[in-house]
C-alpha cells in the first residue's frame, strides 16, 4: 500500500510528498454529479457500496494519497435524536434547534453500529479496493454544537456564542455530549478500519482566543486523549483559525490543518512540534493551471523541505474546480518533492 | 485632556490620561435617538443629509462618552458616483449589475469626491464644529480590496470566490479596478481631511480572505496609496481576520493598526512593531452578554495592552446593531476608569 501520508503525519520521511484535497469526493467530479442526480447525500451514506464508490471516485482519477470517507459532518446527529435535513444550496438544517437544558438532556447516547451502519460497513469495502490509507473524520463538537443551536450554518456563530455567555452550563453540557459523540463515532470508525481521523471545527475561527481556551479547548482535549489509544494520526484542522493555531495544537492532533489565510511558514513556527497539512487556496484553482501551478510551487517553498507535509487545500475543493486541475496539482506536488524511495 | 486630544495622542503613541475608546459602527445601531430619526428616513436618506448624518455621527459622543466620533458613511457611499447602482439593504450591500467583465470596469467613472460626496464633507464640518474638541473626527475610508469584492460579488459573501477568480482570470482587468478604485478612495480621503477629518481609517473587511502571497502581490501596494495619500493625519488601517498577514497589513501602512478579535492583541502588538500604535480588540459578541462577560473580556484587551503608550480600545469589528446603548455607555466608563493614569492630570 502507497503509505507516504502516514508516514508524513508521523514526520516521518517520505518518498514524494503526499496529497489529498479536502471535498476530493464531490461535486468537481463528473462521475460524482452523475451519482447524485439519481440519489441524495443521505442516501449515498445511507448506501455502503455507493458510498465506497463514491469515495472511491478521486482515488481513481486524481491519484491522491489518501481516501476520506464520504459522510457530511453531521452525519452522526441522527445517532443522538437530531431530526436534520441537508438542502440542496443550504446545507444542513435542523427544524428545532437545540437550546435549553431540556432540549440537551433530550438528546439520546450515541450507538455506532445503530447510527451509522452503513458507514461502517462502507470502511471495509473502500479498505479492500483504496490501495491507499483511508481517512475517517468527523466534526468538531464545537461545530456541531454551532449548527445545533442555530439549526443551520452561520457565518458568525452568533447563536452558539451566546447560548456560551448566557447558559454556560447548558452549553457547556451540550459540547460535553458532542464530545462523547464524536469519541464513539472515532472510535467506531477507526474499528471498521479507517488508518487516520480527521477532526473538521469549520467554525472555530469566529472564536477569540480567550474564547476558545475557556469554552472549547477543554473539550478537544478530552477528545484527542479519548482517541489517544487508537494509534491512527489525527489531523486537527480549524478554518479562519490563523490566530489559535498554537491553541488548537495544544488541544491535541498529530497533524495540524492549515487554512490559506497564513502562510506555511508562519504557521508551521507557531506549531513546531507537529506534521502540517495544507494550505493552497482553493480558489487559485479556479484561474488557469499556470495561475494555480504558481501558487502550488509557492506553497511547497514555505515549506523548504521539512518532514511531515502532506499537500492539500486550505479548505475543501470547490464546486467550479477543473478536475484535471487537481490531477495535474497531484502530479505537480509529487514531481516537485520525489526524493527517490525511502528504506 | 480632551477626548480628541486623548486619541490622536494615542494614534501617535504619545502619553495619555486614559486609555481613548470608540466603537466601529457606533453611529446608529440600538440608540433611541437614532430609531426615532430612522422611523422618519431610510439610512440613504440619513447618509445624504449632512445635518441628520452629523447629529446621528455625534449622538455617541453624547451618549456614550467616546473619544471619536466616526462619521456615519457607509463605505460603500463613493461607488454610486463611481457608476454602480448600490442599494444598501439590511443584510448589506446589494448591487443590481456586479462587475463581471473588464468592459464593466471600463464604464466606471473615477470619483470626483468633494462634489459627488459634498453631503459627507458638509457632515464632517458639521461634526468637526459640534464636537468642539469633545472627541476626534474619524473618517471611514474602504479599502480598495473590499469594494472591489462587492463590486464583483454583487453583495457581502463568505469566501469571496467569485472576486478572486476574477482577480486570477482577468489580472489585468483586476489591476485595472484596483486602480482606478485606489485612485478614488485616496481623493475622497484627502477630501475629507480638508473637510475636518483629523483621523482616518481604511476599513478592509475583507483582505482577511486572502494568502499572504496575494494579499502582498494584488492587493497591499493599493492599499499603501490610499494610506500615503491620508498621511496629513493619523491612519488606522483595520483589516478583519487579518491574523495570517498581520505583517504586511503593517508594511502596507497605517500609523495605528486595528486588530480583529481573532487574536491576542499582545501578540498582535510584538508582530507590528511597537513602533506603531494599535487599536481593538473586544470580541463584539460579548456586547450581547450581561455586564461580567463584557468585563472580562474588556479586562483581558486592557491587560494585552498592559497600559503601554498607543493603545486605543475597540472593538474587534463592528458592534452588533442590536447592542443595547446602555453597555456601550458603561464600557466606555469602565475603559477610561481603570487606565485613568493620574500622573498626566
Amino acid at each position: 500500500m502507497n503509505d507516504r501520508f502516514l508516514r508524513a503525519c508521523r514526520r516521518e520521511p517520505v518518498d514524494a510528498t503526499p496529497v489529498w484535497f479536502m471535498r476530493q469526493a464531490g461535486r468537481s467530479l463528473p462521475e460524482y454529479r452523475a451519482v447524485r442526480e439519481r440519489v441524495t447525500l443521505a442516501e449515498i451514506v445511507g448506501d455502503p457500496a455507493l458510498c465506497a464508490e463514491v469515495t472511491l471516485q478521486p482515488v481513481r482519477r486524481l491519484g491522491v494519497d489518501a481516501a476520506i470517507l464520504f459522510a457530511d459532518i453531521t452525519t452522526p446527529l441522527a445517532g443522538i435524536g437530531v431530526d436534520l435535513q441537508i438542502v440542496d444550496g443550504v446545507g444542513p438544517v435542523i427544524d428545532r434547534p437545540v437550546r435549553t437544558a431540556e432540549d440537551v438532556a433530550a438528546l439520546r447516547t450515541f450507538e455506532a453500529a445503530e447510527a451509522v451502519g452503513p458507514l461502517l460497513e462502507a470502511i471495509a469495502l473502500i479498505r479492500l479496493e483504496a490501495g491507499v490509507p483511508l481517512i475517517g473524520f468527523a466534526g468538531a463538537p464545537f461545530t456541531l454544537a454551532s449548527y445545533l443551536v442555530e439549526g443551520r450554518g452561520s457565518r458568525d456563530a452568533l447563536a452558539i456564542r451566546r447560548l456560551l455567555r448566557d447558559q454556560p452550563e447548558v452549553a457547556a453540557e451540550l459540547l460535553t455530549r458532542l464530545t462523547d459523540m464524536t469519541v464513539a463515532y472515532v472510535r467506531a470508525q477507526v474499528e471498521a478500519g479507517a488508518q487516520a481521523i480527521q477532526l473538521f471545527d469549520s467554525w472555530v475561527g469566529v472564536l477569540s482566543p480567550f474564547d476558545y481556551e475557556r469554552d472549547v479547548l477543554p473539550h478537544m482535549r478530552r477528545l484527542f486523549g479519548a482517541i489517544d489509544d487508537l494509534g491512527v494520526p489525527t489531523i486537527h484542522f480549524g478554518t479562519g483559525a490563523s490566530g489559535l493555531l498554537r491553541l488548537l495544537a495544544a488541544a491535541g492532533g498529530d497533524v495540524i490543518g492549515i487554512d490559506w489565510r497564513i502562510g506555511l511558514d508562519a504557521a508551521w513556527r507557531q506549531v513546531p512540534d507537529r506534521a502540517v497539512q495544507g494550505n493552497l487556496d482553493p480558489s487559485a484553482l479556479l484561474g488557469s493551471w499556470p495561475t494555480a501551478r504558481e501558487q502550488a510551487v509557492w506553497v511547497l517553498g514555505e515549506v523548504a523541505g521539512r518532514a511531515g507535509h502532506v499537500f492539500n487545500l486550505g479548505h475543501g475543493v470547490l464546486p467550479g474546480t477543473d478536475p484535471d486541475h487537481l490531477r495535474r496539482l497531484v502530479d505537480l506536488v509529487h514531481g516537485e518533492t520525489a526524493r527517490g524511495p525511502v528504506s | 485632556m480632551t477626548g480628541s486630544e486623548r486619541l490622536l495622542a494615542a494614534c501617535r503613541r504619545e502619553a495619555v490620561d486614559a486609555t481613548p475608546v470608540w466603537f466601529m459602527r457606533q453611529a446608529g445601531g440600538s440608540l433611541p435617538r437614532y430609531l426615532a430619526i430612522r422611523e422618519r428616513h431610510s439610512v440613504q436618506a440619513i447618509a445624504r443629509t449632512p445635518e441628520l448624518s452629523a447629529e446621528v455621527s455625534l449622538m455617541p459622543v453624547e451618549e456614550y462618552g467616546v473619544d471619536g466620533a466616526v462619521m456615519y458613511a457607509d463605505i460603500m457611499l463613493p461607488l454610486g458616483p463611481m457608476g454602480v447602482d448600490v442599494e444598501l439593504t439590511p443584510t448589506g450591500p446589494s448591487i443590481a449589475a456586479p462587475i463581471r467583465s473588464a468592459a464593466d470596469i471600463g464604464r466606471l467613472r473615477p470619483l470626483d469626491a468633494e462634489t459627488d460626496l459634498s453631503f459627507v464633507m458638509d457632515a464632517i464640518r458639521l461634526v468637526r464644529r459640534g464636537l468642539d474638541g469633545r472627541a476626534a473626527v474619524i473618517g471611514i475610508v474602504g479599502a480598495p480590496f473590499t469594494l472591489a469584492c462587492y463590486l464583483i460579488e454583487g453583495g457581502p459573501s463568505r469566501d469571496h470566490v467569485v472576486a478572486k477568480a476574477f482577480m486570477y482570470r482577468e489580472p489585468e482587468a483586476w489591476s485595472a479596478l484596483m486602480r482606478l478604485l485606489t485612485s478614488s478612495m485616496a481623493a475622497y480621503a484627502v477630501a475629507q481631511i480638508r473637510a475636518g477629518a483629523q483621523i482616518v481609517q481604511l476599513f478592509d473587511s475583507w483582505a482577511g480572505a486572502l494568502g499572504p502571497r496575494d494579499y502582498f502581490n494584488r492587493v497591499s501596494l493599493h492599499t499603501a496609496q490610499v494610506l500615503a495619500a491620508a498621511e496629513a493625519v493619523p491612519t488606522i488601517h483595520f483589516v478583519a481576520g487579518s491574523a495570517g498577514i498581520l505583517e504586511l497589513v503593517a508594511d502596507a501602512g497605517g500609523d495605528v493598526i486595528g486588530i480583529d478579535s481573532g487574536q491576542s492583541l499582545a501578540e498582535a502588538w510584538g508582530r507590528v512593531g511597537r513602533q506603531r500604535a494599535i487599536q481593538g480588540n473586544l470580541d463584539p459578541a460579548r456586547l450581547l452578554g450581561g455586564w461580567p462577560a463584557i468585563e472580562a473580556g474588556a479586562r483581558a484587551v486592557l491587560d494585552e495592552a498592559s497600559a503601554r503608550a498607543g493603545h486605543v480600545f475597540n472593538l474587534g469589528h463592528a458592534a452588533p446593531r442590536e447592542t443595547d446603548p446602555g453597555v456601550l455607555r458603561d464600557l466606555v466608563a469602565y475603559v477610561h476608569e481603570s487606565t485613568t493614569r493620574t500622573e498626566i492630570q
